[in-house]
């Protein structure tokens, strides 16, 4: 079995979301939803059981309107699901979530850039400046009012972020 | 849970992180999980995070690792990995060098019945027969710093020697699952902070002219490096934003065969770093799919290498 794709992108603050595989097997490619490697502290809801359960009002209330890629397996600790290419419904909104935050990545990165163009003392020429012997991150603005400074400081797209 | 200590390593902390981790392991099991989610939960600084965070399982949550398996994690820090691999292997030594470390680790699995600590550099370890599986995460960029000969060329032959002690480690027919970062990736290619000097920028890209002993790799360099030290060829996974905080793992066939979208990726920027804004990094992440050459610019790879 090949895991192509593997994803979880909020145990960071909830550690009990399920983890989504994308593998492949002598049967082709299906889906595969499955609890945390960590175990469940108590009293956190049995996410795959809830849901196998929500597919299941999900696939009754959408009739003909769409299909929902099958569930092909409930098992204990996974979901074996149909691996549909090209966009469900479900990946369809997870895609537009997708959008969403690059969206917003660009326009931060693009408002701090606009920011810094207006400080023409602050962000010079990289190849004409090079500090020696190593471009160097500066901790702080030099030559730039404090608001400023303070203000490029606080975004994590700055030049002045630390980490 | 035994500890060996294999080298006298008990001056150094390693990034003053330690002390904190004892104590909070020191606290019983029922406690200990939602305290962990009570820092977390104030996004502490980044150190912290990269201790305590559960998202640094998904570094490996995906990988087959046989409930039989014999595992050496090398470099095992302060544990972040070593709990995944205690669920899934049957029995794990964590190396780690530091003594400090290795303490943390003990503490915070002092459950778990099928873990070893072993205290000491990679040289000093001495196995009855070679494992399964090597684990090496975020261990070999630093090899030109702790590996080091005196007469050597301490550019390449530091790692090269490394990759050979793992080579031997491992039995035939098993495998090395090495965690590190892409000396070309979108990050450094924009301006990133290069996470192994704390200083500068474009130092990777620009070759390491200033080298002192931490470095990373491109994959052929990669590629290279294990055809050298005998192991077989290399599959790389390739974990969005890092390694270090993975969100999205993706096989390198993944990129071809799945429909990855650009904006699933540019959306994965390891922010915690401090960059010089010279391009935006999302956009040149679609440009980098849409060329399909993303598999040699992703900010990371995992190698997951036959022996």
């Amino acid at each position: 079995m090949t895991v192509l794709l593997a994803k979880s992108n909020l145990l960071r603050r909830a550690p009990w979301r399920l983890e989504t595989l994308i593998v492949e097997d002598g049967d082709g490619l299906h889906v595969v939803k499955r609890g945390p490697s960590s175990a469940d502290p108590a009293g956190r809801p049995p996410r795959l059981g809830t849901l196998a359960e929500r597919h299941a009002v999900l696939a009754a209330a959408a009739g003909d309107a769409f299909a929902l890629p099958r569930i092909l397996h409930a098992g204990e600790r996974e979901l074996r699901i149909e691996h549909v290419a090209g966009q469900t419904s479900l990946a369809r909104l997870e895609r537009r979530l997708c959008e969403r935050r690059f969206a917003a990545a660009q326009a931060e990165i693009d408002d701090v850039l606009t920011l810094l163009d207006q400080l023409p003392g602050v962000l010079a020429d990289p190849m004409t400046t090079r500090a020696s012997p190593r471009p160097s991150i500066p901790t702080a603005a030099p030559d730039v009012p404090a608001s400023n400074a303070a203000s490029c400081r606080g975004s994590t797209t700055s030049a002045w972020a630390t980490s | 849970m035994p500890i060996h200590v294999l080298e006298d390593t008990a001056e150094a902390a390693f990034d003053g992180c330690e002390a904190t981790l004892h104590a909070l392991f020191d606290r019983p099991e029922s406690e200990r999980c939602a305290e962990v989610d009570a820092i977390l939960a104030t996004a502490p600084e980044w150190l912290m995070q990269y201790h305590l965070s559960p998202q640094r399982r998904m570094v490996l949550s995906w990988a087959d690792i046989p409930a039989d398996a014999t595992v050496l994690e090398v470099g095992a820090g302060c544990g972040a990995v070593t709990g995944l691999l205690c669920d899934r292997a049957g029995h794990v030594l964590a190396n780690e060098k530091f003594a400090t470390r290795g303490e943390v680790i003990a503490r915070r699995y002092a459950d778990r019945d099928n873990l070893t600590v072993l205290v000491g550099g990679l040289d000093t370890i001495m196995l009855t027969e070679p494992v399964d599986i090597v684990v090496c995460i975020g261990v070999w960029e630093y090899t030109g710093v702790f590996l080091a000969g005196d007469d050597e060329d301490r550019f390449v032959a530091p790692f090269e020697r490394f990759l050979g002690l793992l080579r031997g480690l491992v039995r035939p027919g098993g495998r090395l699952l090495l965690a590190i970062e892409n000396k070309l990736g979108v990050q450094y290619l924009a301006g990133a902070e290069e996470d192994h000097l704390h200083h500068g920028a474009l130092a990777g890209v620009e070759g390491y002219p200033d080298y002192a002993g931490a470095r990373t790799f491109w994959r052929e360099e990669i590629r290279r490096q294990m055809d050298a030290a005998g192991f077989g060829d290399p599959t790389f996974h390739l974990p969005f934003p890092d390694y270090k905080m993975p969100e999205l793992v993706l096989h390198e066939d993944a990129l071809e065969r799945l429909d990855v979208h650009a904006a699933e990726l540019g959306g994965l920027i390891p922010w915690h770093r401090p960059r010089l804004p010279l391009i935006n990094e999302a956009l040149l992440t679609r440009a980098l799919l849409d060329e399909g050459v993303m598999g040699s610019f992703a900010n990371s790879f995992v190698v997951d290498v036959p022996a």
